[in-house]
């Protein structure tokens, strides 16, 4: 019975798993099994019936009143809006006609795309929402393989965790107790560096498989000078504009990067209104779906929380506090397993509840760690939470389960089924393997920009 | 120093007092909440073992700002958090947080445990089914981190600012447009200008979260907060069920708590103000025209404060009669 | 039977009405940032910052909240169909019999207990902002409760047409439809048949 209640934490990841593959939605699975295990609990006599009242605490400590997480509705409705407005359409048929000659190049484009939606959310799922409504149906349209679109899609989408502003990030540095602004410019090449693989990946598929990434045919699109530079003005400015207005009210020190989100959710009615396409019958259809979207998003961050606060409350974070300071080894092993138990916590628990059980736990057995001359000292905690926040932006990646594959199956057209996301996203989990590797063997590549540029 | 020690598991198992306890600070954090980690470590010896406290981050069982109820319903059994957080809920526990142009710490415990505001304290929490025990008070706090220099009270007014709970009033009495912003959004805002300065603690916390690479400004005196109380919140079922002895060693532990950390608040600023020099913050001193200003802006927020609610007048009375009466002593008694 | 299917229209109904006019919240929030930015910038105080930021997170709340239902009533909540694919549709239809039956709603009578207990203590203190921002904090808290018994309808909606697909007449069947045979919504392509008309969706 004594043991029975120790590893009762730990016997939550297998039904959940189990339960998922039900094909019953995963945020109500979420819920039940946390559920489930609070009436074990009570069943053993480590768990009451006051304790769900926590539940409660959390989805309105951390969900409702929760200033940060306005970017969420805000970017889906922008990205509904771009959609169903036919400007995204229009941009991404500009940046084809663009890009026509370079293989993969719609590809390439949404990737970058992706690294500069980046700069102005750090939010899993808003990110991954918004990168999804606004390229996947062009990428289909022109018959891009549907593997290769979603994992291009998510991958770009997880970059904004990366590259600053990064609420992760923030996070990390205030449990940590290092500089925001350190960790912020640690992250920026690692998250660059991984934009570069992700893109030589893309060019290289397109160049060996040109029927994965079907470039636009020379028949279509703008014939003479005239009709290319009207196509641009057209489609092509005015989202680069809204771009630059969301980018730049950041920048410029009017709106915090969470405010963006508004701006750009009202830049994208004013670009509708200009495409002629703000009428009635839209605008309700665009906000029921952003609606539809937005209860997909948040029935799992919902439930989700009350999952790692049941895993919490039967005592799991004890389980992996003990597990890993009865370890005896050296740095380089230690530090290998603490990442592969982030990678594995990175499959059922979403990251806030990751970087809370972990890093307190972590960060002094880091803070002990000896890397002779690998890294400096002081620069050993930076390292590390870089090298975890890469961890866990692949562990959200990694199939079977990861946050942002589900946020992606959530909105992707039903014709899209998990198996294809799923092997598409295995190269670019990959090279993200190898970015952590890298980072790992070389610390420089996080280090040398803050050690460079702050003091 | 007396670092925590490490939880024995077998002690845990045989102890009659299991709490889990929440915290409202980063075990990382300097003071804010190293000292729940080591009141949980030192209850652990002081008991033999009796009273096993499992410290718990932040949002890690419930929300920082959330304690509260879950100690009254009791889905927890204890909280580390200061009672200023508790604003919208209970307007006069402010008071027994910190204080605008408050009281030193010594005059300040003066009060709470000789001058009736220990007494109004248990009244008020105890109708929420709460039991605390003050078990902490920190240095005073600085200003806050300003991107420009301020220079006259004019400067106040329009300046968009992070700042919390009584001081904030204040400020904007002042004229200044206070900002609640997203934790993570504190950082770009600063450092992108969508807000002009922020508060954040202490010299020896704030070093270690690098405002001044986006800030170069550091005020002080902190005048909203010049000692500030912490305290240990726990379910009054839960406390009515312990022994005397186990009571004691509680309040007794929270005592010593209180010892320790105004001693090690007090030591630990020198370094930290050191090193923010060399990394180049500019340290400023508010002037007495600014202090005058911002202490006359005070006192209309406490007459606010006082007509809106009747508990807050209560405190606030007892406060002051208490600093009244006890003047003409800390005339004649301390040198200047 | 009959009287099981027009019932689980009209919970259908009542949660898809109140969901679409909280599906409008989106555009409260929008104006309200846009206020915030624009008056921030341009140094003028109409209504204080920290009411318009604590505006924005009431929105955003009470907007997820109240939606949470719809989503069910629309299936947009995202399944793993790997293995699903597989199953037969009335398998699928028992999943979603058990599912609800054992998950969804006790696991909302549960969120609208202790959310009813969290608002009721919230009112009963008066509560306000910690801040200077907005008073009454039960209405936000109670849109937890609120927003669960939508959710708790949907279930109980969910139930009644899978017994009326396992159970009921032929021609009632296709009441559970979607549940036996799609996966979950399509919010980009299909989303064109799922909008705006009150009629000729899924009811
Ligand atoms: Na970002
Ligand atoms: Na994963």
């Amino acid at each position: 019975m004594e043991s029975l209640i120790t590893i009762l934490p730990l016997l939550m990841f297998p039904l959940l798993a189990v339960l998922l593959f039900t094909g019953y939605p995963v945020a109500f699975v979420l819920a039940g099994v946390a559920m489930i295990f609070g009436f074990i609990g009570m069943a053993l006599g480590v768990f009451e019936f006051e304790q769900f009242f926590s539940i409660v605490l959390r989805i309105h400590g951390s969900n409702v009143n929760n200033l940060l997480l306005v970017a969420i509705p805000m970017f889906i409705f922008m990205g509904t809006m771009l959609e169903k407005s036919g400007v995204a359409g229009k941009l991404l048929d500009a940046l084809q006609v663009l890009t026509r000659r370079i293989p993969g190049g719609l590809a390439l484009s949404v990737m970058l795309l992706g690294v500069v939606m980046a700069a102005s959310t750090g939010i899993i799922g808003a990110s991954v929402v918004l990168m999804t409504l606004l390229a996947l149906p062009p990428m289909l349209k022109r018959g891009y393989d549907p593997a290769l679109a979603t994992g291009t899609i998510v991958s770009s989408g997880t970059l904004g965790i990366l590259i600053p502003p990064s609420i992760m990030l923030v996070i990390m540095g205030n449990l940590l107790s290092i500089s925001v602004g350190t960790l912020f410019m640690a992250a920026i090449i690692p998250g660059l560096m991984l934009a570069v693989f992700y893109m030589i990946y893309i060019l290289t598929t397109a160049t060996l498989n040109p029927e994965r990434a079907p470039a636009m045919p020379d028949e279509e699109g703008p014939k003479d000078l005239a009709a290319l530079i009207a196509l641009l003005l057209k489609s092509f400015l005015p989202p680069l504009a809204l771009i630059v207005a969301v980018l730049g009210s950041i920048f410029a020190g009017y709106a915090t990067p969470t405010e963006a989100s508004g701006v750009g959710a009202f830049g994208a009615v004013l670009l509708a209104l200009f495409n002629g396409k703000l009428t009635l019958p839209i605008v309700k259809d665009v906000l029921e779906r952003s609606a539809l979207t937005g209860a997909m998003l948040f029935g799992i961050f919902v439930t989700a929380t009350a999952f790692s606060f049941v895993f919490a409350f039967l005592g799991g974070h004890e389980l992996i506090s003990q597990f890993v300071n009865g370890m005896d080894m050296g740095s380089w092993g230690i530090l290998l397993i603490l990442m592969a138990i982030v990678f594995l916590l990175g499959f059922f628990l979403d990251w806030i509840q990751i970087t809370l059980i972990v890093l307190p736990i972590f960060a002094p057995i880091v803070g002990m760690m000896d890397f002779g001359d690998h890294v400096a000292a002081g620069m050993l905690l930076p390292w590390f939470a870089i090298m975890v926040a890469v961890n866990l932006q692949t562990s959200f990646l990694t199939p079977p389960f990861g946050f942002a594959l589900f946020y992606l199956k959530g909105v992707a057209p039903k014709s899209i089924k998990i198996q294809q996301i799923y092997r598409g996203v295995i190269p670019f989990v990959l090279l993200q393997l190898l970015g952590l590797a890298l980072i790992a063997a070389f610390p420089e590549i996080a280090l040398w920009l803050p050690e460079r540029l702050l003091d | 120093s007396e670092a925590p020690k490490t939880k024995n598991p077998e002690v845990v198992r045989e102890a009659t007092v299991q709490w889990k306890l929440s915290s409202a600070y980063n075990s990382t954090l300097p003071q804010l909440g190293t000292l729940a980690t080591r009141l949980a470590s030192e209850l652990e010896i002081v008991s033999g073992g009796d009273i096993a406290i499992t410290f718990y981050e932040p949002n890690a069982l419930v929300p920082a700002l959330e304690a509260f109820e879950a100690i009254s319903k009791g889905a927890l059994e204890a909280a580390w958090s200061t009672p200023g957080y508790w604003a919208g809920k209970v307007p006069a526990l402010q008071l027994y947080s910190a204080v605008p142009f408050g009281m030193k710490s010594d005059q300040y415990l003066a009060w709470f445990y000789f001058g009736g505001g220990k007494e109004l304290f248990d009244e008020i929490y105890h109708r929420y089914n709460i039991h605390s025990v003050m078990c902490g008070m920190i240095a005073p706090e600085a200003s806050g981190w300003f991107k420009k220099e301020i220079t006259s009270i004019d400067d106040f007014n329009g300046l968009k600012i992070r700042f919390f709970g009584l001081g904030g009033k204040v400020l904007e009495k002042m004229g200044a447009s206070t900002q609640l912003l997203a934790g993570g959004d504190i950082f770009p805002a600063l450092e992108l200008g969508a807000i002009d300065a922020t508060e954040f603690a202490q010299p020896a916390i704030d070093i270690n979260l690098g405002f001044y690479q986006v800030a170069k400004h550091y005020y002080f005196p902190g005048w909203h907060q010049q000692s500030t109380f912490f305290d240990l919140m726990i379910n009054l079922d839960e406390w009515n069920l312990l022994n005397d002895t186990q009571k004691a060693q509680i309040e007794a532990t929270c005592g010593d708590s209180i010892r320790y950390s105004i001693a090690e608040g007090d030591a630990m600023q020198a370094d930290a103000i050191t090193s923010l020099k060399e990394k180049g913050v500019q340290i400023h001193k508010w002037s007495p025209e600014i202090l005058d200003a911002l202490l006359a802006a005070w006192k209309e927020v406490a007459q606010e404060q006082s007509a809106k609610n009747a508990d807050f007048k209560r405190v606030h009375d007892s406060f002051v009669a208490f600093r009244e009466k006890n003047a003409e002593w800390r005339d004649l008694g301390y040198l200047k | 039977m009959e009287f099981i299917n027009r019932l689980t229209i009209q919970l259908d109904r009542f949660v898809s009405f109140i969901g679409r006019s909280a599906s409008w919240l989106a555009i409260f929030l929008m104006l309200t940032i846009i206020f915030d930015v624009v008056s921030r910038a341009q140094q003028i105080t109409l209504v204080s910052s920290t009411v318009l930021q604590e505006l924005e997170w009431h929105f955003h709340g009470a907007l997820f909240l109240l939606t949470l239902g719809l989503g069910y009533v629309k299936d947009a909540h995202v399944r793993i169909e790997l293995l699903r694919d597989g199953f037969s549709p009335r398998l699928r239809v028992w999943i979603e019999l058990i599912g609800c039956l054992i998950f969804v709603i006790p696991y909302s009578i549960i969120v609208i207990y202790w959310g009813y207990e969290f608002s009721e203590m919230s009112f009963l203190m008066g509560e306000t902002s910690e801040q200077s921002g907005l008073s009454d904090r039960w209405i936000i808290k109670g849109m937890i409760p609120a927003g669960f018994s939508l959710l708790l309808l949907t279930g109980i909606a969910i139930v009644l047409k899978c017994i009326l697909y396992l159970y009921g007449p032929e021609h009632l069947r296709q009441r559970a439809a979607f549940i036996a045979e799609t996966h979950h919504a399509d919010l980009i392509e299909a989303g064109d048949q799922l909008a705006t008309s009150e009629s000729t969706d899924r009811e």
